[in-house]
């Protein structure tokens, strides 16, 4: 639950509504619940292929929280919305949570159906965060990078990738990243993350990541 | 040498280097093993005697010229059995024996070693019935062109008993992929002499060949995007010839070498364009608000074959090489992909998806109705070869990716293996220019 807060507080801070009145805050914390619930539901999605790699991050995770923890307690709990716990540590060093398994900003991919480039429903929470993070941390610049099952003509997929990311820098764009901001490129086929010839594996391979400069 | 050959020679070495597998340059130049699973069911007896002399060369010309011929699946070995001496000139030979053995068509040859070490090469095509010569060539190389010679005889031979031409001298290209390293590699079409002309971490994709064979235009991620470069094979040196934002891709040459038609996103969604050889004067040619590409010129020049996704599924439609209205040119299935022009303009190829399956098909311009070729689980890439004969393809076999072949007809199928590393994106070469 103080994870939940510190995330709400962190967001509140990201949509840029320090000093915003009590009732406010607590309007924009419900918003972001449903955020998170939206959130949770990509989570479940891509779950079973982030296994691995949650494993490797696991004892991470743990030094993670317990270093929060520690800084939580050290830090005031009452502050302006400016300062608190994780906000602050996004804030100054947006890297740190892109590496954090417990922050949104941590996932990174969307997933579509087959011959699909639309972002579904459960995706736009995802697109929500992303661009909040990107219209708190100006400097930041992204790529994304559409791509797709191996099945079907290599050069239509190249094709069909690109409009994978091209849909992710708009529906970012609509959220206010600046276009220069996003670079939008396909790997159609040729970089599939799941090697595999199997449902689970293409639908692993029909995403678009979003990739940060500098973090992977 | 210029400095970009030098650069890409380099940038593979290191590439070699960084991978830690210096062992793979012998690999990376092993040559692709070719095995017939089909036949014509009506093919012409042959019957090649050992050219005098040519077990003193590395390899046997007769043997290759044999091979050539019988992969072609238009042909049969007719062996003449053990004889004392082979007969290598019209004079030597022995015209009733062959008679008593059936033999219509012989080839006999001889080698010369020359005293500038160069080797004079003879071949002739007898005709036993007649007791004549149908045709016949002489050739003075260096020892290294032997292999290509053969090939050369191969075709004289072919094109004198099928009165269509050989295809054995043509090269073909097609990108290897060994763990996370890609080469484009150019081979003889029996997968013989090959070579790498580029090594990247990056995938390459969508070699092109020049009309005239000496150029050939490809899709390299290099640039952790996708970008067209124009690489010349005389010198190994080359340029981008398309890098704007977004994707750059399916480049194809126009038949007179002067433009490419090529794909880019960088007004939307992937559209059409023709752009000069040199990179320059880029016109678009499609707008749609869907996926138009994998432009493929007809051999006259006038119009263009393409996939486009506007009707709600890939389809191939047909425009003019300058734009205009399309006309929609495949109706069976929701996925028709990847549409290459026959040499002769009459017909083209493409990958149709075949309920889970993703095959080559043929199909006559004017008719909608299309022939599937293969029967692979996934297909992809098909490129006539220049006589038109053949179809070169992309498919797979115990899970890796290789090359096959198939006749137009469908009845001759081939498959080529490399030794090492996932074959793919197949483009067969122009008839060679020697003709």
């Amino acid at each position: 639950m103080k994870v939940r807060i510190c995330l709400a507080v962190l967001a509140l801070t990201l949509a840029g509504c320090a000093g915003q009145d009590v009732k406010e805050q607590s309007k924009a914390a419900v918003e972001q619940r449903d955020l998170l619930e939206s959130q949770r539901k990509a989570e479940d999605q891509t779950r079973r292929a982030q296994v691995a790699r949650e494993q490797e991050e696991l004892s991470r995770q743990m030094d993670e929280a317990k270093r929060r923890k520690a800084a939580e307690q050290q830090e005031p709990q009452v502050k302006p919305l400016t300062g608190g716990g994780m906000s602050e540590r996004a804030l100054s060093d947006p890297m740190t949570a892109l590496k954090d398994p417990a922050s949104p900003v941590f996932k990174r991919s969307i997933y579509y159906n087959y011959d699909q480039f639309d972002i579904t429903e459960e995706y736009r929470g995802l697109i929500d965060v992303h661009a909040q993070f990107l219209n708190a941390n100006k400097s930041l610049k992204v790529r994304v990078e559409g791509n797709c099952d191996e099945r079907g003509s290599t050069e239509y997929n190249l094709a069909l990738g690109q409009r994978r990311a091209d849909a992710v820098k708009r529906a970012l764009a609509v959220l206010g990243v600046a276009p220069n901001r996003v670079e939008a490129v396909s790997f159609g086929e040729e970089k599939p993350k799941a090697t595999g010839q199997d449902d689970d594996s293409y639908a692993e391979n029909r995403r678009s990541d979003i990739v940060y400069s500098g973090a992977q | 040498m210029t400095d970009s050959n030098r650069l890409s020679r380099r940038r593979a070495l290191q590439a070699l280097a960084f991978s830690g597998a210096m062992a793979a340059l012998p690999l990376a130049r092993a040559a692709l093993t070719i095995e017939i699973v089909g036949g014509s069911g009506r093919e012409i007896p042959i019957t090649i005697l050992p050219f005098a002399n040519q077990e003193r060369q590395r390899e046997k010309m007769s043997e290759i010229v044999l091979a050539d011929l019988l992969r072609s699946g238009l042909f049969r070995d007719q062996t003449a059995g053990w004889m004392p001496r082979y007969p290598s000139e019209p004079e030597d030979i022995d015209w009733r024996n062959f008679r008593n053995r059936g033999i219509d068509n012989l080839v006999i040859g001889n080698i010369v070693e020359r005293s500038d070490g160069k080797l004079a090469v003879r071949f002739r095509l007898m005709e036993v019935g007649k007791e004549s010569q149908r045709t016949g060539f002489s050739y003075t190389i260096a020892a290294t062109q032997l292999r290509s010679i053969a090939h050369h005889i191969a075709d004289t031979i072919y094109e004198a008993l099928t009165n269509e031409p050989g295809v054995f001298a043509t090269r073909i290209c097609y990108v290897v992929k060994t763990g996370d390293r890609f080469e484009l590699q150019v081979a003889d079409s029996d997968g013989g002499n090959a070579d790498f002309i580029l090594a990247n971490r990056e995938p390459i994709i969508s070699p092109a060949w020049s009309p005239d064979g000496g150029r050939i235009a490809y899709v390299s991620f290099e640039k952790r995007k996708s970008a067209i470069y124009v690489h010349s094979l005389a010198d190994g040196s080359r340029q981008v010839l398309a890098n704007f934002d977004g994707s750059n891709s399916a480049p194809c040459w126009s038949p007179d070498g002067q433009r490419l038609a090529i794909t880019l996103s960088r007004d939307g969604v992937a559209q059409i364009y023709t752009i000069a050889a040199d990179g320059t004067d880029v016109v678009r040619i499609t707008n749609s608000g869907s996926i138009d590409t994998e432009a493929s010129w007809s051999p006259d020049g006038r119009s263009i074959l393409y996939t486009s996704d506007r009707g709600a599924s890939p389809q191939i439609y047909r425009m003019s090489a300058r734009g205009g209205p399309s006309e929609r040119m495949t109706f069976e299935g929701n996925y028709n992909v990847t549409p290459r022009w026959s040499p002769d303009g009459r017909s083209f190829c493409f990958i149709q998806r075949n309920g889970g399956r993703y095959n080559v098909a043929i199909q006559e311009i004017g008719s909608r109705d299309a022939q599937l070729l293969t029967d692979g689980r996934i297909d992809s890439s098909p490129t006539f070869s220049p006589n038109g004969r053949m179809i070169l393809y992309a498919s797979e076999h115990n899970r890796r990716g290789i090359l096959a072949a198939v006749s137009r007809d469908g009845r001759i199928k081939q498959r080529l293996s490399e030794s090492s590393g996932s074959v793919r994106e197949p483009a067969w070469g122009p008839l060679s220019k020697s003709r």
